[in-house]
């Protein structure tokens, strides 16, 4: 059996067995690997909190025939700050639930490592926009994985797009802006499909802005709540018709949000209520 | 083509269904059964079906039990004002063999877990909720997994309950007994210091 080095962020574990977990990580030097962490769920395990999502670790791994092992690990950095806070946990899970599966197994991309590296850093500082982080996270991941979306092009007529041109329609199948002319001429059934969603002219532009932003800087960005809305619909749609599997992570953020609105929205009734009381 | 005959071979397939049972220790399984005294596998098949037909969920804590009440909760000298949540049935039985808990139980049956997509609404949050509508609680002690499912139910419960006037605690983190400190990892050294006490 041979040892490798290399380093990592886990991306997440399964569990495995009595005590064992199979542990997913996306490493600098040979990508995605998962490896069996043998007795991780017993107390006195050596590798304690080593191997829990969001650690960014130094690892030294048997290669097996079939699944490899961990044999040592050494954290780097556990990324304590996301830990600690639920919001931060449940947006950097679904960040880290889409790099899962949007990679393939064993395939190297340093620049993707990085850029996983420097989000997981810039979610554990800002105190806010962590919607807003996952958005910029998704539209350029998805560009650094081969689906950068053309925004100022009609997908179809290939037409410059003015910004005054206000009406148009983000196409997820085609992965950009469909300008109105073409839009019209889309067979019929295809307009009311699922996968076309309308945007406004500040969405487009502020899309473009995260698109090629440095991802560091998002805690300066001022954004309105609708066009975030927006954005956020399309980025889940657009991500989520490209990986053709169920993101969990993104359904339980759904959940989450419908939750809290439905609440809020409680509050301000029973507001309301004790106002027209007296 | 099967190489066993009918009754053999359902068998062999209903036993690799269990956890941790592969092809060939279901057959080892199977075998053995074939081997022993009736009586003995006339026992273990009544109590299985004995578990799937008297088992249930306490109403007030969701522990296993035979009964509606489970024997915690109905356990009198017990203190009624403290609260221990757990992910699983089991974690009582690990709770209670410390003899250190003499309060009440709250089983959630899982954790929030945004990976798996399991969210509050998916375990039995709403449920303590509501046995803390009384007076009586005084405390809520979270005993969750101390991994990253366990923490994320734990701070989502302590945002919920503080604000109804309850005291809430995590049970602590930190190094195993019969360890080395130079083996412990940041984290749980980190959190080891966190909560250290005076002696």
């Amino acid at each position: 059996m041979s040892l490798y080095k290399t380093q990592g962020i886990v991306l997440k574990s399964i569990k495995l067995g009595e005590a064992d977990k199979i542990i997913t990580i996306y490493t600098n030097s040979r990508g995605k690997i998962s490896a069996v962490a043998k007795g991780i769920r017993r107390m006195t395990s050596k590798f304690g909190s080593r191997l829990e999502p969001f650690t960014h670790v130094d690892l030294l791994v048997y290669q097996g025939r079939n699944l490899d092992t961990v044999a040592q690990a050494e954290i780097i950095s556990s990324f304590k700050d996301i830990r600690d806070d639920l919001e931060k946990v449940e947006y950097g899970l679904a960040m880290l639930d889409l790099v899962d599966k949007i990679t393939p197994d064993g395939e190297k991309d340093s620049q993707l490592f990085e850029f996983l590296l420097t989000v997981l850093g810039t979610l554990a500082k800002i105190k806010a926009n962590f919607r807003l982080l996952l958005i910029t996270f998704d539209i350029q991941l998805m560009s650094i994985s081969g689906f950068h979306p053309s925004l100022f092009n009609c997908v179809v007529c290939w037409r410059h797009l003015s910004a005054s041109s206000s009406r148009a329609k983000f196409s997820c199948e085609l992965g950009g802006i469909i300008c109105m002319r073409c839009n019209h001429t889309v067979p019929a059934g295809r307009e009311a499909d699922v996968n076309t969603i309308p945007i406004s002219s500040r969405s487009i532009d502020m899309l473009n802005r995260l698109l090629f932003m440095d991802i560091e800087e998002i805690s300066g960005i001022e954004i309105d709540q609708k066009v975030e809305e927006e954005l956020f619909k399309l980025t889940q749609g657009y991500v989520n018709y490209h990986l053709q599997v169920r993101l969990k992570s993104r359904e339980y953020l759904s959940k989450i949000s419908r939750k809290s609105k439905a609440e809020s929205r409680k509050r301000k009734n029973e507001k309301l209520g004790t106002k027209f009381h007296f | 083509m099967t190489y066993y005959v009918t009754p053999v071979a359902n068998l062999i397939e209903e036993l690799s269904k269990l956890p941790g049972i592969g092809p060939k220790s279901a057959q080892r399984l199977a075998f053995y059964m074939l081997k022993a005294p009736p009586a003995d596998v006339k026992k273990l098949a009544e109590a299985i079906l004995k578990v799937k037909e008297k088992i249930k969920f306490c109403k007030i804590c969701f522990n296993v039990t035979d009964e509606d009440i489970c024997q915690y909760c109905r356990d009198t000298p017990r203190d009624r004002s403290i609260i221990c949540v757990v992910e699983e049935p089991r974690d009582i039985v690990a709770l209670e063999k410390t003899g250190e808990f003499k309060g009440l139980y709250h089983v959630l049956h899982g954790a929030i877990s945004p990976i798996e997509g399991i969210s509050p609404e998916d375990i039995k949050i709403g449920e303590l909720l509501k046995r803390l509508k009384g007076q009586e609680v005084k405390e809520v002690v979270i005993a969750t997994n101390p991994n990253i499912e366990g923490e994320a139910t734990a701070m989502y419960l302590a945002k919920l309950i503080k604000p109804l006037g309850v005291k809430v605690t995590r049970i602590a983190s930190g190094l195993p007994v019969g360890g080395d400190l130079e083996y412990a990892d940041e984290v749980t050294l980190g959190k080891a210091l966190e909560g250290r006490r005076e002696m």
